[in-house]
C-alpha cells in the first residue's frame, strides 16, 4: 500500500486534494487505531474529529514520502493521550501503560485492519436479511442492546447472545476470507 | 482466561456494561497475554466494521430520502471536497466527508435512546445533523432522531443546554427553557427561549424564523430570545437583517432592520416592526463575556473562566478560555457534585452580576480543570490567580465547611497531590490560609458567611522556589490597580520544580461554596482587571 499522492503539491507538504484524498482512504483504519484505545463509541468519535482537525493544521508538515497512516498514527495517539487526561476519571478506561501497547501494535496492523474491514463487507452480504436488520438496529442508532430488544419484543438475555453469536460468525468469516486471499 | 470468557469480558466492555472489576481483570489480561491483544484488536477491527456498515445503511437511505442543498462529496477524496474543509468547524466537517458516523446525541447510551421517536421518524426521516447535550437534559417534546441524528421535527428543551449541529455548517446552541421547530437543513423556528447562533464559513447561510419574523445571517454569530412580549437580537459577529412578518403580510415585503455586530435590538412581538436599542450583553451571551475578558488582558491572561456557560453543565468544558476540557472529578475520584447556577443580581467589585452564572460546589466536592498547557515557571516572574468565593451559611448547623484551591502539577495519580505547587482558601472556622512547602499560614481575621470575597493568589518565582502570597478583598474594599505592597497572608517557600498544570478546588463538609470569576495569568493586572474598569 502506497501512501504517496496522486497530486502532490510545492514544498514538503501535499496539496489539499491529495490530503483530503489521503484523509479519506485511511479514515476507517484510523478510527479503528483509535477505537483500540478507546473502545466507547462517542469517545472514539471524539478523537477522532479532534485528531482530524490536528492533521488538518499540520498538513503542512506531513511529509509526502512517508506514511499518511503512521503520521496520523502519531498525532492520534497524542490526541488520546489528552483525552484520557481529562477524561481518565469520569470513566473506566485503559490506563497508560496498555493504552501505549495497543496504539503500538495497532499502528503495526493497518493492512490487516483494511483488509479485514473489506472481507467484513463481503461477509455482511452473506447474512440474512434478518440478520443484517438486527445488526442494523443494534449498530445504526445509538440505542442500547435492551433498548432495542425492547422494540423488537424481545428478551434483551437473547437478542444479546444472538448479537454474539453473529460477531462470532462474522469474525469466523473474515478469517477465513483473510487466509484464502493470502493463500491466492 | 479462555477464549470463551476473554470473549465475553470484551463483549461487555463494548456493550458499555462492564464491571470495574471485570475491567481490572480484563486489562491485566491483555497487559499480559499477546494472543488476548490480537483477538482485543481483532474484535475491535469487527466493531469498527459493524459501525461503518451501518452508518453507510443509514447515509445511503437518508441520501435518498431527501438530499440536503449542499454538494455532495464521493468517497475518493474529490477537488469539491476542499472548499468545505475551511474554516473552524472542521471537525464535523471532515467526519462528514470520511463518512464516519458522527453519533453523539449523548455519552450516555441510556438516555440517547430515550430521544428516538420512531412514530415522528417515520413522517419525516430527513435527517440535518447531530445532537449535543448536557447529561442532564430534559426534554418536553424530544427531538427527532433516525439512527442517532437529528431529523426534521419540533423539539422542546425544559432543562439544560443542548447544541444542533447542523451538517449545513450551522451551530445553534438551546438554553433551556426554549422551543424550537427544526424545519430545513439550513432553517428552523424558534417559538420560545433563547437560542445562540454560530453559522460558520462552511454553511451557505442559516435563517432562523420567530413566530413574527425571519432573521437572515450574514456570515454570523448572533444571539436570539423570544420572549413572552418582546424578541431580542444580539451579534456578536458579522450582520443579520430581520425581516419582520405582520399579520397577512408577506415576508418579503416585512419591516427590514439591519442589526450589525456589537448592536442588539428589543423587537416587540405584537408589533415588530418596532424595535429599541438595548446593551449588547444584557442577556450574556457567553462569546461576548468571554472575549472582553481576553481583550482586557491583553495577552497576560493564561486562562479564564466565568461560568457563562451556555452548555451550563461545567463537565463540558465550552466555558472559558485557556482549558483543555472541562471540570473533572478530582482525586477522590467522585463525579463532580459542581453545577452552574444563575448569579444574584448583585454587583460585586464594580462587577454587575445581573443574569450571569457561577459555579456552585455542594459539600464534598472535588474538581479540577487542566490548563491548555502547564504554565511556565520564570525566575523573576510570577503567576497570578483570582476567584470569587462565597461560603454559603449552612442551614442545618452552626459549623463551617472549608474550601481550597489548589494548584497541581501534571502528574499521575497521587503525585499530582503530593507534588501540588501550592493551595489557598478558608479554613473549617473561617481563617483564609495559604499551604505551601507544606506548612500551613492563615490570616488573623475571620470571613463572614454569605460574603463574596475576592481571592487574589500571587505565587512569585525565584530560581527554583516559589513565594506564595494571598490578598482577600472583602466586599466593601476597592481592589487595588496594581500589586499591593502588603499582602493579607503570605506562605512559605515552595518548590518550582512542577509548573502548574491544574487547577483543583475542594470542599470540605457541613457548606456549599459559590465560585466565580477564576483567573490564571502572568500579571496582577491580567486577573484583576476586570474589577477596575467594569467590565459588566
Amino acid at each position: 500500500m502506497t501512501d504517496s499522492p496522486s497530486q502532490a503539491g510545492s514544498g514538503d507538504g501535499v496539496g489539499t486534494d491529495a490530503f483530503v484524498a489521503l484523509l479519506v482512504q485511511h479514515r476507517h483504519t484510523l478510527y479503528a487505531f483509535i477505537a483500540k484505545q478507546l473502545v466507547n463509541p462517542a469517545d472514539v468519535e471524539e478523537v477522532f474529529q479532534k485528531t482530524s482537525i490536528v492533521l488538518w493544521n499540520k498538513m503542512e508538515h506531513f511529509d509526502a514520502d512517508g506514511s499518511f497512516f503512521h503520521w496520523a498514527c502519531g498525532i492520534a495517539f497524542n490526541e488520546v493521550r489528552n483525552f484520557l487526561k481529562v477524561q481518565r476519571r469520569s470513566k473506566l478506561h485503559f490506563d497508560a501503560e496498555l493504552v501505549e501497547l495497543l496504539a503500538e501494535e495497532a499502528a503495526a496492523e493497518s493492512e490487516l485492519t483494511e483488509s479485514r474491514l473489506a472481507a467484513l463487507r463481503e461477509c455482511m452480504s452473506a447474512l440474512s436479511s434478518r440478520q443484517q436488520e438486527i445488526l442494523r438496529l443494534c449498530y445504526m442508532g445509538d440505542d442500547s442492546i435492551s433498548d432495542v430488544a425492547k422494540c423488537m419484543g424481545r428478551e434483551r438475555t437473547a437478542l444479546y447472545k444472538q448479537l454474539a453469536r453473529l460477531k462470532r460468525k462474522l469474525l469466523d468469516c473474515i478469517q477465513r476470507r483473510i487466509i484464502s486471499g493470502a493463500a491466492s | 482466561m479462555s477464549p470463551e470468557g476473554l470473549s465475553e469480558l470484551i463483549d461487555s466492555l463494548v456493550a458499555g456494561e462492564i464491571s470495574s472489576d471485570d475491567h481490572d481483570i480484563l486489562q491485566q489480561t491483555l497487559k499480559e497475554d499477546s494472543s488476548a491483544r490480537d483477538a482485543f484488536r481483532e474484535r475491535m477491527d469487527l466493531e469498527v466494521g459493524i459501525q461503518t456498515w451501518a452508518s453507510a445503511e443509514v447515509q445511503a437511505s437518508s441520501s435518498a430520502a431527501a438530499p440536503t442543498n449542499r454538494s455532495q462529496h464521493t468517497d475518493d477524496g474529490s477537488s469539491s471536497t476542499r472548499t468545505m474543509l475551511l474554516g473552524f468547524a472542521v471537525a464535523a466537517t471532515i467526519a462528514m466527508i470520511v463518512g464516519i458516523r458522527l453519533s453523539t446525541l449523548s455519552n450516555d447510551r441510556g438516555q440517547e435512546k430515550s430521544l428516538l421517536d420512531p412514530g415522528r421518524v417515520s413522517d419525516r426521516a430527513q435527517v440535518v445533523g447531530v445532537i449535543r447535550q448536557q447529561d442532564d437534559c430534559e426534554w418536553k417534546i424530544r427531538p427527532v432522531s433516525h439512527a442517532g441524528r437529528l431529523a426534521l421535527g419540533k423539539l422542546s428543551l425544559s432543562k439544560g443546554v443542548a447544541e444542533l449541529r447542523f451538517d449545513s455548517g450551522t451551530n445553534v446552541t438551546l438554553d433551556a427553557p426554549c422551543e424550537i421547530d427544526v424545519t430545513s437543513p439550513d432553517t428552523a423556528q424558534l417559538l420560545a427561549g433563547n437560542v445562540f447562533v454560530d453559522v460558520t464559513e462552511l454553511s451557505n447561510g442559516f435563517t432562523l424564523s420567530t413566530p413574527e419574523s425571519r432573521i437572515i445571517d450574514e456570515g454570523t454569530q448572533y444571539g436570539v430570545a423570544v420572549g413572552d412580549e418582546s424578541t431580542e437580537v444580539h451579534v456578536f459577529d458579522g450582520r443579520v437583517v430581520w425581516v419582520s412578518a405582520t399579520a397577512g403580510m408577506d415576508l418579503q415585503s416585512g419591516f427590514q432592520e439591519r442589526i450589525e455586530a456589537g448592536e442588539a435590538r428589543s423587537f416587540l412581538r405584537s408589533t415588530p416592526s418596532k424595535f429599541k436599542l438595548v446593551t449588547l450583553g444584557k442577556l450574556q451571551f457567553v462569546r461576548r463575556i468571554e472575549q472582553r475578558i481576553r481583550d482586557s488582558a491583553k495577552g497576560s491572561l493564561i486562562a479564564y473562566d466565568g461560568f457563562e456557560n451556555l452548555v451550563g453543565l461545567v463537565r463540558r468544558g465550552r466555558s472559558g478560555l485557556g482549558w483543555s476540557g472541562g471540570w473533572q472529578a478530582g482525586g477522590r475520584g467522585r463525579g463532580p457534585s459542581a453545577d452552574v447556577v444563575n448569579s444574584p443580581h448583585d454587583v460585586i467589585f464594580g462587577l454587575d452580576r445581573s443574569g450571569r452564572r457561577h459555579m456552585s460546589l455542594a459539600e464534598g466536592c472535588d474538581v479540577r480543570r487542566m490548563l491548555e498547557s502547564p504554565m511556565v515557571l520564570t525566575s523573576g516572574n510570577g503567576v497570578f490567580l483570582s476567584i470569587l468565593l462565597s461560603r454559603q451559611r449552612s442551614r442545618t448547623t452552626n459549623e463551617i465547611g472549608s474550601l481550597q484551591v489548589t494548584l497541581e502539577p501534571d502528574l499521575p495519580g497521587r503525585g499530582r497531590r503530593r507534588h501540588q505547587i501550592v493551595s489557598f482558601g478558608v479554613t473549617t472556622d473561617g481563617f483564609p490560609f495559604i499551604n505551601s512547602g507544606n506548612i500551613i499560614t492563615r490570616t488573623a481575621s475571620r470571613i463572614a458567611s454569605d460574603r463574596t470575597c475576592l481571592y487574589v493568589l500571587k505565587l512569585a518565582i525565584s530560581n527554583r522556589s516559589t513565594f506564595p502570597s494571598l490578598r482577600v478583598y472583602q466586599p466593601d474594599e476597592a481592589v487595588d490597580h496594581a500589586e499591593p505592597s502588603s499582602w493579607t497572608v503570605s506562605g512559605q517557600a515552595g518548590s518550582a520544580e512542577h509548573p502548574p498544570a491544574s487547577i483543583r478546588v475542594l470542599t470540605g463538609e457541613n457548606s456549599t461554596w459559590h465560585v466565580d470569576e477564576l483567573n490564571v495569568g502572568n500579571t496582577w493586572r491580567s486577573v484583576t482587571t476586570q474589577y477596575q474598569v467594569g467590565m459588566n
